[in-house]
């Protein structure tokens, strides 16, 4: 049976926080009640089309504007895994918009990796890799027959599917070639104008479909085999290993022993590369339940800011939420390399730390306007440390940050009495772990 | 009339020769950091610009009169006539006039074929072995100057990343972190002492740091990070400017060079440049468009300002090096591009370098199965000679085995025979290697009405256009600079 500490624990970590009533909601549920409520997808918002946005407007501020839709949604929409996920997947397979330079193909993208994200991952991986935005981002628009481009064949073991060290060069090569081709509808120069379409092609002219070595096995290696022997084939071991392990330390912690995933790769294996069978075993560990396993991560900062404009009930037409998380270093659709954003100790740094205070400071302010933590004048220094802990979801916390925040609390009541609808707030938010999830 | 300098002249009269003919581009006026003598000692200081995704070091600084390279590169090769000779053989790409000239005055160290001959070509895996440097290509998430950071320990502001990418790998040691510092530097949290709540917090936040918490890992390594936030703010607010340029690159570099300028015992510093994996649009509509010119000319305008803003009497202790991953494909992809690569430059500047061109040329005759050159230098010498010559370390403490080193850093000049009470320290004649025949006596080439000096300078013009057109949009801006777009 969940406690009110073990439904925070399971919300922070798969969906982006729940307010004190979405987390009582399920308190009493079993594990696999409570994960089979996340995982139920049919609350979802629907998806609407790109027609939303602007698309007269600069494509700069088009992708702001997505940005914001996402970061909104991951605010209002009643919590399922769907949100986590895709920020998962997007990390995965980091795409940047400032090189894609279409804000409609970087949504394309987010779309695909809606729709499969908790399906097979073969899927996935083709629809990706055969998305606009990816073509693009990668140059195999461009990778053609004779004058093969290996920036994706390259990234596709490495950051998608193996891992490091588990190919060679030479399989790089023959990777490029199996790949020749497969570009863009109108990817092509046209009187001085790069035509930038929409969607994927194959130009069977700029394929090479000569005898290629890959994995150590010589035959016309076209595109979708290389994709089919990296899932099911002799890099199915590698390409299980490297994904659920990348899974794991995203839900649950740092350090899986290798037994842990060697476990959760065989059943992923066993189940056809179906994500939802890896999320849902993963949420299902004794590890991910295990009290050493409370903050044992750090929220990056779109999971931090989002949490915060959920108890605030704020969207990003009130504050602009977006450019406090770039600033803290995320900005989504802009990961910083093809590896995507870092985890945990990347996002301890000094700048990260001054734009969290910063946004303190607005929400300290801001405090009184929203109706937050405003009845505190009565309550002692343990009593609204009480509150602000279950405002700002916070459960089992460690005892030297209670004394931290009731001795702050204390201090602040005796010295500064008027500042009781600011400060109460301000100090929850200087609790370490809040920044944990 | 294109020609910028005549392509035979050596180095030593590359200067001359350009000022003489008073061509296209005009050299700039000798700089304030100019002044003042090199040394080293345990107050100099290294500065690493970090060049994202593999710069294309055969066409920043290379043989571009040889048959062989322009062979090889075909419609990357960058014509001669239109580059910066700095020597019979070797030419700056045009981007890097600045350079050029600080090349001229003996003040830039190209080192060729550098790199990690465990090398693969990821950027991932790469990178962090420049910057683990560990015998074998080992990485253990420590990199080399963290390590010497924990060696050395120059105090709590011993080293600063500057930008908004946080602690870069090669500054991570085992305890005592590297700092970060933004770019932009309004409302650093602890620098506000006005408010008695403020200072409450300040302080509580501290003690919680100091004391650790039950959960123990992260949470205590948050509450370390908004302790040590709140230091720093103290530390270098004042190195922020009223007024910053408006490029990354170079804001950046000039903040580095405040930091610099507080005297706060910084001794390492590291700034990233992006959008060296010049995969396509490499080149433009000629070799010396693109996006490589481009990332170069920023580069070179960044610089600048970080040798102007230092104050002129740290400047000669201060030492810029530029490396990337790895350097690129010799011939060209299908996009205007470049593969990943292998060897590349490093490039020491600052007055206490040794000048010239080191290492063995890069012998674009045999080239590897990939058509990649091979790494003919040890990134680790490169580092164990800073390590020792620069930074006054022993190296093989820091790299975990000795390295041969190479003469990269100037000699200090002999220490005077101190005791002796001498009247007026003489000032000793400068051991000049040559006696450099000095521009002065030459009959001033007519002081010509000195037009505003960013007109003379093409390359500063340019970075004022990219600026400018990067303010108004920046997707104008791409869609008009990327051919592939």
């Amino acid at each position: 049976m969940l406690t009110a500490a073990d439904a925070a624990h399971l919300l922070r970590r798969a969906a982006f926080g729940a307010t004190p009533d979405q987390v009582q909601s399920f308190v009493g549920l079993t594990r696999e009640e409570a994960i089979d409520r996340l995982f139920d997808t049919s609350t979802d918002p629907l998806m609407p089309d790109y027609s939303v946005f602007d698309a007269t407007a600069a494509q700069t501020v088009q992708i702001r504007e997505v940005r914001n839709w996402w970061m909104d949604r991951m605010v209002t929409a009643t919590p399922t895994v769907s949100e986590k996920l895709t920020l998962f997947w997007h990390n995965h397979f980091a795409t940047a918009f400032t090189k894609v330079a279409s804000s409609e193909l970087m949504w394309d993208q987010h779309v695909v990796l809606r729709n499969h994200g908790l399906g097979s991952f073969r899927t996935l991986l083709e629809a990706v890799s055969l998305d606009a935005a990816m073509l693009r981002w990668l140059d195999n628009d461009t990778n053609v027959a004779g004058a093969e481009q290996e920036n994706f064949a390259r990234e596709l073991m490495e950051l998608f599917t193996v891992g490091n060290g588990r190919f060679t060069e030479d399989d790089v090569v023959s990777m490029a070639r199996a790949w020749t081709g497969h570009n863009i509808v109108g990817g092509e120069r046209i009187d001085g104008v790069w035509r930038m379409n929409r969607s994927y092609a194959f130009y069977p002219d700029r394929h090479d479909d000569g005898q290629k070595t890959l994995f150590g096995i010589t035959r016309n290696w076209d595109a979708l085999d290389t994709l089919d022997e990296l899932c099911f084939g002799v890099k199915a071991t590698a390409t299980s290993d490297y994904v659920a392990r990348k899974m794991f330390q995203f839900y649950v912690h740092r350090r899986p022993s290798q037994a842990t995933v060697d476990a959760l790769a065989a059943t992923w294996r066993n189940a056809n590369l179906d994500s939802s069978v890896l999320l849902r075993t993963i949420l299902l560990s004794d590890e991910f339940w295990a009290p050493e396993t409370r903050y044992a991560l750090v929220k990056n900062p779109v999971e931090y800011v989002v949490d915060l404009m959920r108890r605030y009930g704020l969207t990003t037409a009130d504050h602009n939420f977006a450019i406090r998380a770039e600033r803290m270093g995320m900005a989504l659709f802009e990961p910083p390399n093809v590896a995507g954003w870092g985890a945990n100790g990347y996002w301890l740094n000094n700048t990260a730390s001054w734009e969290k205070a910063s946004m303190t400071n607005w929400l300290k302010w801001k405090a009184d306007d929203y109706g937050v933590l405003q009845d505190l004048a009565n309550r002692s220094a343990d009593e609204a440390t009480d509150d602000v802990e279950e405002f700002l979801g916070l459960y089992e916390v460690s005892a030297q940050s209670r004394s931290f925040a009731v001795g702050l609390m204390s201090q602040m009541k005796n010295d500064y009495p008027w500042r009781v609808t600011s400060e109460p707030i301000a100090i929850g938010l200087f609790i370490p772990e809040v920044q944990c999830a | 009339m294109n020609s910028i300098v005549d392509t035979t002249v050596g180095r030593r009269r590359f200067l001359q020769g350009a000022l003489a003919t008073g061509g296209a581009l005009a050299l700039p006026p000798l700089l304030a950091d100019r002044l003042g003598a090199a040394t080293t000692g345990d107050d100099t200081v290294l500065v690493t610009v970090t060049l994202s995704g593999g710069n294309d070091s055969l066409n920043t600084v290379g043989p571009f009169a040889s048959s062989l390279y322009q062979d090889a590169r075909g419609a990357l090769a960058i014509d001669p006539t239109q580059a910066l000779a700095i020597d019979d053989d070797h030419f700056f790409h045009p981007s890097l006039a600045r350079l050029a000239t600080r090349y001229s005055r003996g003040d830039v160290a190209v080192i060729r074929g550098v790199g990690e001959p465990n090398l693969d070509r990821s950027h991932f895996s790469n990178l962090p072995r420049w910057q683990a440097a560990l015998p074998g290509g080992a990485i253990d998430g420590t990199g080399w100057l963290g390590r010497w950071l924990n060696h050395s320990n120059p105090g709590p502001y011993g080293a600063i990343a500057v930008g908004n990418r946080g602690v870069p790998m090669h500054f991570r040691g085992a305890d005592e972190p590297a700092l970060d510092i933004p770019r932009i530097g309004n409302g650093l949290y602890g620098t506000n002492q006005t408010h008695a709540w403020d200072r409450a917090m300040y302080d509580w936040t501290r003690a919680l740091a100091g004391t650790g918490t039950a959960h123990g890992g992260l949470v205590d390594q948050v509450a370390n990070a908004t302790s040590t936030a709140i230091r720093t703010a103290g530390a270098v607010a004042d190195a922020y400017p009223a007024e910053r340029p408006t490029l990354n690159l170079e804001a950046d570099m000039d903040i580095a060079a405040r930091v610099i300028n507080l005297g706060i015992g910084t001794r390492v510093l590291n700034i990233w440049q992006h959008g060296y994996d010049t995969h396509d649009s490499q080149v433009g509509a000629t070799a010396i468009e693109g996006d490589h010119a481009d990332r170069l000319a920023e580069l070179d305008q960044a610089l600048d300002t970080f040798f102007l803003t230092l104050d002129p009497a740290v400047a000669p202790k201060v030492m810029v090096m530029l490396y990337s991953e790895f350097g690129r494909r010799v011939t060209a992809n299908g996009s205007n591009g470049t593969d990943h690569g292998t060897a590349g430059n490093v490039i020491l500047i600052g007055r206490g370098v040794e000048g010239g061109v080191h290492g063995d040329a890069v012998d674009l005759a045999s080239l590897d199965n990939r058509g990649d050159v091979a790494v003919s230098i040890d990134l680790r010498t490169v580092y164990a000679t800073v390590l020792e010559q620069w930074l006054g370390t022993e190296s093989a403490a820091v790299l975990g085995s000795t390295y041969t080193t190479m003469q990269l850093v100037t000699p200090a000049p002999e220490p005077e025979p101190e005791p002796e009470p001498q009247p007026e320290p003489e000032p000793e004649p400068e051991p000049e290697p040559e006696p450099q025949p000095q521009p002065e006596p030459q009959p001033e080439p007519e002081p010509q009405p000195e037009p505003e000096r960013p007109r003379l300078d093409p390359m500063r013009t340019r970075a004022e256009e990219i600026r400018s057109r990067r303010d108004t949009d920046r997707f104008e801006y791409l869609r008009r600079h990327s051919p592939s777009f």
